[in-house]
């Protein structure tokens, strides 16, 4: 009995300060976001005004905040989609594949995810520049001049040049992940596959791809979390949500709102509805996504 | 069993008040002692807390000036915050309760740091500060405008203590001397001309650094269209504004000018890239746009990669057939003073010391430094004092502020009226943002107004007072 509590004791005195620093941190402000939605707040001083739904109403009409919510949703999807067949494709080259300087294309592939966002922006200011850009310039350079784009300014396209930056810098983080799923994959598996004269892409699919399923699932979630936080960076840096509006997303939107506009209690209400959004989100993709668990 | 839950809650609330004070300490504490000698010194001295925007200005000026009314008053000492981060700084501190005396920081940032001060209330009325005296010394009419008196009720909140003509930038050498090419423009149809012309020779007669710039262009525009009364009832969203013959010329014209037909092709891209607003300035410099908005603070900002042979010249924005006088849109840079400033007098008196002699000629005295070559160069800041302008050095410069003295120009000064704050209403997206989607084909003229209608009678609706 006594040693049942010392060790119950034990496990309450090692969980007592992460439990802690969570409620502090995370549940009371997250609590907090969802109280003063309810008020009209100044971003400055401390003044507030209970307004009840007030904020969720004017939100729904909001033209501006449903362009930045279809742009969120359409850069989480394209980022998804496309990360995890790059991702994929490439950690299996490099878990699988059988050719020299392995080691450097993973670091090659990991560098971007090291890389601070202001460096970037930089970096794709260059690529994107109108004039002078690498992009521009490489197209004309091999006589393609009719694909040449102003890549940050034409509406249609600005949305995917800040996707392409965004993918681009995902790439590594998950090509590590998945290496390191396929890298429990034992051997004998693909000797029997390969006895049982199974081709490369075959094998792929039927034993590489279900037995990291559970680590795609995992990053599914990831990339509905990630992506809203690092459009809003990318967003930030690269284009403001310019031209007018073409790329605001949510964060960014919602920073403007609370911060630029002084509507810091309609700033939470937006980000009650991000919370919400990528909550519920992230539910459906769990639930699409279940699968029986092969076992290795 | 009832005392074991007993001892579990007595073990999760002493360890949660431990975490809870222990992490207390990380934020704002001991602020009761900083309290106690927030207004005075150590030996009684009182202490003025100045908290200044660290623009393109440098910091040594505000050191020069806190130091020079130091010496004015005896038994002062002035506290300086400089920061680039000025607006989250006080953010931060005025959620604390820890209030500035004096704020120097401008209308228009992006931060929206003084328009949500003012949507607060959180200002403080400085209108005694500026008494006949001091009202006979200051420029005509630049207490006037909404920048002074953001609410329009007559009650200064706002000091301009800097001031700058702004107008369309060009090219010297293009329009004057041996190689002059073009003429200069005064009317919108010769301007519209000229852009024809240049366009054969591959030039773009327009760029703007970003849709933001074009402000001080709408603002010449308005008064040029409807006269003064119209320009001052458009700034306090008068429903008819938009609609009116005066407004939809300005619209129409403006719609002309930033359409793909006369502005130059990257100006967009560039706008909304990290920095691009200086690759759509240096279009200028490099011959490939003729015009931009802008102030005099271009100099120094591009003057790493100006040639040493290119001269500056800037022109009012054009006048339509008919008119007699041109817009030069005064730009102001604004100090005030928070409603909660421990030091309210003080305050007022510092505010009241930037028209002196002494911080006229420190301003006129400015240098800067160069980022990127670490050259010093003179950055000559012009306090609205009657006179101060004309000492400043011949120059382009000097040029500038003499041009908008004419008999021919009016003064134009102002900013929108302060509204309280709109859930979901982005102004200036809704004014200049839609410039870029009407170069890109995005939005009509037509809808554009549309859309500033319905902004004018959201801002109409709440304004403060």
């Amino acid at each position: 009995m006594n040693r049942e509590k010392a060790q119950r004791r034990f496990i309450f005195g090692c969980l007592a300060p992460a439990v802690i620093l969570m409620a502090i941190f995370i549940f009371y402000p997250t609590i907090n976001v969802f109280k003063m939605s309810l008020f009209r707040m100044g971003a400055i001083t401390n003044t507030s005004e209970f307004v009840g739904l007030s904020n969720f109403k004017t939100l729904m009409q909001d033209k501006n905040f449903l362009e930045a919510m279809q742009n969120t949703i359409l850069i989480i999807v394209m980022v998804m989609i496309f990360t995890i067949v790059l991702a994929v494709l490439f950690a299996a080259l490099l878990q699988r594949g059988k050719f020299k300087g392995k080691t450097f294309f993973r670091i090659v592939f990991y560098i971007p995810n090291i890389l601070s966002i202001v460096v970037i922006g930089g970096i794709f200011g260059a690529i994107y520049d109108p004039s002078n850009g690498l992009l521009n310039t490489f197209l004309e350079a091999i006589h393609l001049d009719g694909l040449t784009h102003k890549w940050m300014g034409e509406p249609n396209i600005v949305i995917y040049s800040v996707i392409f930056a965004l993918v681009w810098q995902a790439i590594g983080y998950y090509m590590v992940m998945y290496m390191s799923g396929m890298a429990a994959i034992p051997e004998d598996l693909y000797e029997a596959a390969a006895l049982d004269g199974s081709s490369e892409i075959h094998t792929f699919f039927s034993v590489t791809l279900p037995l990291i399923w559970t680590n795609i699932r995992t990053t599914l979630t990831f990339y509905i979390i990630s992506t809203i936080n690092l459009s809003f960076l990318f967003v930030q840096i690269m284009t403001d949500g310019g031209p007018n509006g073409k790329t605001e997303v949510f964060l960014n939107y919602m920073y403007k709102q609370a911060y630029g506009n002084g509507a810091y209690g309609y700033g939470m209400a937006i980000g009650v509805v991000v919370f919400l959004f990528s909550f519920v989100l992230a539910a459906i993709v769990n639930k699409i996504t279940d699968r029986e668990v092969y076992e290795m | 069993m009832k005392a074991k839950l007993v001892k579990k809650l007595v073990a999760v609330s002493l360890v949660s008040a431990m975490a809870v004070s222990s992490l207390a300490g990380c934020g704002n504490g001991g602020s009761s002692d900083k309290d106690a000698d927030k207004t005075t010194g150590k030996d009684g001295e009182q202490v003025l807390k100045v908290a200044a925007f660290n623009g393109g200005n440098g910091e040594q000026i505000w050191k020069d000036i806190a130091e020079a009314f130091e010496a004015e008053n005896e038994g002062v000492k002035v506290e300086l915050d400089i920061s680039s981060e000025l607006d989250q700084d006080l953010t931060k501190k005025i959620k604390n309760k820890d209030y500035p005396d004096v704020v120097y920081y401008n209308l228009g940032q992006p931060s929206g740091f003084t328009e949500n001060m003012l949507k607060e209330n959180a200002v403080a009325d400085i209108s005694d500060v500026f008494d006949d005296e001091l009202k006979d010394k200051m420029l005509d009419g630049i207490l006037d405008g909404t920048d002074a008196q953001p609410y329009g009720d007559g009650k200064v909140y706002l000091a301009p203590i800097f001031y700058t003509p702004t107008g369309l930038w060009y090219n010297k050498n293009l329009f004057e001397g041996d190689q002059k090419k073009y003429d200069l423009p005064t009317t919108w149809d010769e301007f519209f001309a000229l852009g024809d012309q240049a366009k054969a020779d591959g030039v773009s007669l327009f760029t703007f650094p970003t849709s933001g710039y074009l402000d001080s262009t709408v603002y010449t525009m308005l008064e040029q269209a409807g006269g003064m009364d119209f320009y001052n009832d458009a700034l306090q969203y008068n429903a008819d504004t938009w609609t009116s013959e005066s407004g939809e010329k300005v619209l129409d014209t403006l719609g002309k000018l930033v359409s793909p037909e006369y502005t130059q092709e990257d100006t967009v891209a560039n706008a909304n890239a990290d920095g691009g607003f200086k690759i759509n300035q240096q279009n200028v410099i490099d011959g490939k746009a003729l015009f931009m908005p802008n102030g005099n603070w271009v100099i120094a900002e591009m003057a790493a990669s100006t040639p040493d042979d290119f001269e500056w010249g800037m022109m009012p924005a054009p006048k339509w057939d008919g008119d007699d006088t041109q817009a030069v849109y005064m730009f102001t840079e604004q100090m005030w003073v928070p409603k909660d400033a421990p030091n309210m007098d003080l305050a007022k008196e510092f505010v009241k010391f930037m028209y002196s002699d002494t911080v006229v000629d420190i301003l006129l005295n400015n240098t800067t430094v160069d980022k990127e070559t670490g050259k010093e160069s003179a950055a000559p800041i012009v306090a609205p004092v009657k006179g101060a302008a004309e000492k400043l050095p011949d120059g382009t410069t000097k040029d500038v502020y003499a041009s908008t003295t004419a008999d021919d120009i009016v003064a134009v000064t102002g900013k929108l009226a302060t509204t309280k704050p709109i859930e979901g209403l982005d102004v200036q997206k809704n004014i200049y943002g839609a410039t870029e989607s009407i170069n890109t084909g995005d939005m009509t003229v037509d809808e554009w107004q549309k859309q500033l209608v319905e902004t004018w009678e959201k801002c109409a609706d709440n304004l403060e007072q």
